[in-house]
């Protein structure tokens, strides 16, 4: 029964839904703040490695028109889990968003259309796509309705089997993207270098390294505990200590596997597409192959 | 808060510091810190559940980190609310499809997790205010919650939204008149005790 004397009229209705939604919470609680500044860590050094110095010569204009090569989506999904390293849980789970199943396009050379839908005689996608390069002034560069129509890949429609397969992006290395831009230096030189400088400047060596395997090797026991969730907390750690880390290539393969154990299928596939793409040759790329065919 | 919006919003669009840096990770928590609630409340507002919320925030700075390189600087904003946008259509796609219901009906709220600050009573309303937004086209919806809850002026909208301003106008007009129409049916059904 509705005591709201005051809502008496429409206006006042009007006023107390519109009230109900500012009220709503304000703010990224927490832990979903800590889990993508853990993300950003990651991105960070991979997509420096990828854009070497933000130069469109690596994968040209064709980026933002149709007949795009995508960079592997989504390869830093981190996910559930707890808000710190010592292992509280948070309140989320993996819930994949609806429709997350829909396989995600990755490395496809063809753009995706937008999905069309019924929905109010118009299409969401189409409605809202943006219209880069209009009177405003872009966004980006150039016309990327077809990159972010493909980008968020929750519901796309499934794509063909990637033109593109992940070995023959895997074999276009490192170093070609690096090199082959317009004269520019790679902002990243070797994302697996270890860090000379920032945080870990005056610190031995040595001494980073055993730090990155014990971080490691916890996440690696977590994983063997049968506990995907605590392992992904634990490697959302190493991303944020150690974002040029020495073991990026063994961290990966642990949250691949972990997004693989929690049921984040294809999370678990766009982060090893990526990892093929960018450590072709790692001891541990066959093993992460196995899980991406998998996750076919 | 409308005038002189424009002026001021669209400098501090180009002034945040996530547009200055040239190292993406650096760019990418420029975004986090000025970004982040806005869009937090944005994917609630365009119709993400609570549950759902946390996935789709990840889902937006995901596209932002893997095209941070090619967005202009002060545009950030802009792009993540309009990749905001693509997985709330994604969203909004995937739960009709699975519960094939004709969206003029009023459907069933979303799964609210309450949060302790809120009351019953408001609590009810947001769960009406949701059913009555998930009726309108999702553009239509997103420059009405921008426009009446986030407060944002129409200039401002245009600039976000990357589209003339006369678009959002009628967006605007749309979303008004739909949602008005919605509150007079609520209204009449809560007059008649019908819940």
């Amino acid at each position: 029964m509705n005591h709201d004397a005051s809502r008496s009229d429409v206006p006042s209705l009007k006023q107390a839904l519109l009230r109900s939604a500012r009220l709503d919470a304000q703010t990224v609680p927490t832990s979903v703040r800590r889990r993508l500044l853990g993300v950003a860590s990651v991105a960070g050094v991979t997509s420096a490695a990828a854009s070497a110095g933000a130069s469109w010569g690596v994968f040209g204009s064709s980026l933002l028109v149709g007949g795009a090569k995508w960079l592997a989506v989504g390869t830093l999904f981190v996910s559930v889990g707890a808000a710190t390293f010592h292992g509280t849980r948070g309140v989320w789970h993996p819930q994949p968003i609806a429709g997350a199943n829909a396989s995600p396009p990755t490395l496809s050379e063809q753009p995706t259309t937008p999905q069309r839908s019924a929905i109010d005689g118009t299409s969401p996608t189409e409605a809202v796509q943006p219209n880069f390069g209009n009177n405003h002034g872009a966004a980006l560069t150039g016309s990327p309705e077809a990159a972010l129509a493909s980008d968020v890949v929750v519901q796309s429609r499934t794509q063909p089997s990637d033109t593109a397969s992940p070995e023959a992006v895997a074999n276009s290395t490192l170093s070609r993207d690096r090199t082959d831009v317009s004269g520019e230096p790679p902002v990243e030189t070797d994302p697996i270098a270890p860090s000379t400088v920032g945080e870990h400047s005056g610190v031995a060596p040595a001494a980073l390294l055993t730090q990155e395997l014990t971080l490691l090797d916890h996440a690696r026991s977590r994983l063997a505990a049968g506990d995907p969730a605590d392992t992904l907390t634990d490697l959302d750690a190493y991303a944020q200590q150690f974002p040029k880390g020495d073991l990026q290539p063994e961290s990966l393969l642990l949250r691949v596997q972990a997004l693989h154990q929690s049921g984040q299928r294809e999370s678990a596939r766009e982060l090893g597409v990526l990892f093929l793409k960018h450590y072709p040759t790692s001891p541990h790329a066959k093993q992460v192959r196995a899980l991406v065919e998998l996750n076919q | 808060m409308r005038i002189g919006a424009l002026a001021r919003d669209s400098a501090n669009q180009l002034d945040t510091s996530a547009g200055h840096s040239d190292n993406p990770e650096e760019r990418l928590r420029a975004i986090i810190d000025e970004h982040a609630d806005f869009l937090w409340r944005s994917l609630r507002r365009l119709g993400i559940c609570e549950a759902d919320l946390a996935d789709a925030a990840q889902q937006v700075f995901l596209v932002v980190a893997r095209k941070i390189a090619d967005i202009r600087p002060g545009s950030e904003r802009s792009f993540a609310f309009q990749a905001a946008l693509r997985v709330a259509a994604n969203v909004r796609r995937a739960r009709r499809r699975r519960r094939e219901i004709p969206d003029d009906v009023l459907l069933e709220h979303n799964d609210s997790a309450p949060g302790p600050e809120m009351h019953a009573e408001q609590r009810r309303r947001r769960a009406q205010l949701d059913a009555i937004l998930e009726c309108l086209a999702l553009e239509v919806r997103a420059v009405f919650i921008l426009s009446e809850i986030e407060g944002i002026s129409m200039a401002e909208i245009a600039l976000l939204l990357d589209i003339p301003a006369g678009t959002v106008a009628s967006r605007l007009r749309r979303a008004r008149g739909q949602f008005d129409a919605q509150v007079k049916l609520l209204h009449q059904r809560e007059r008649n005790h019908q819940p």
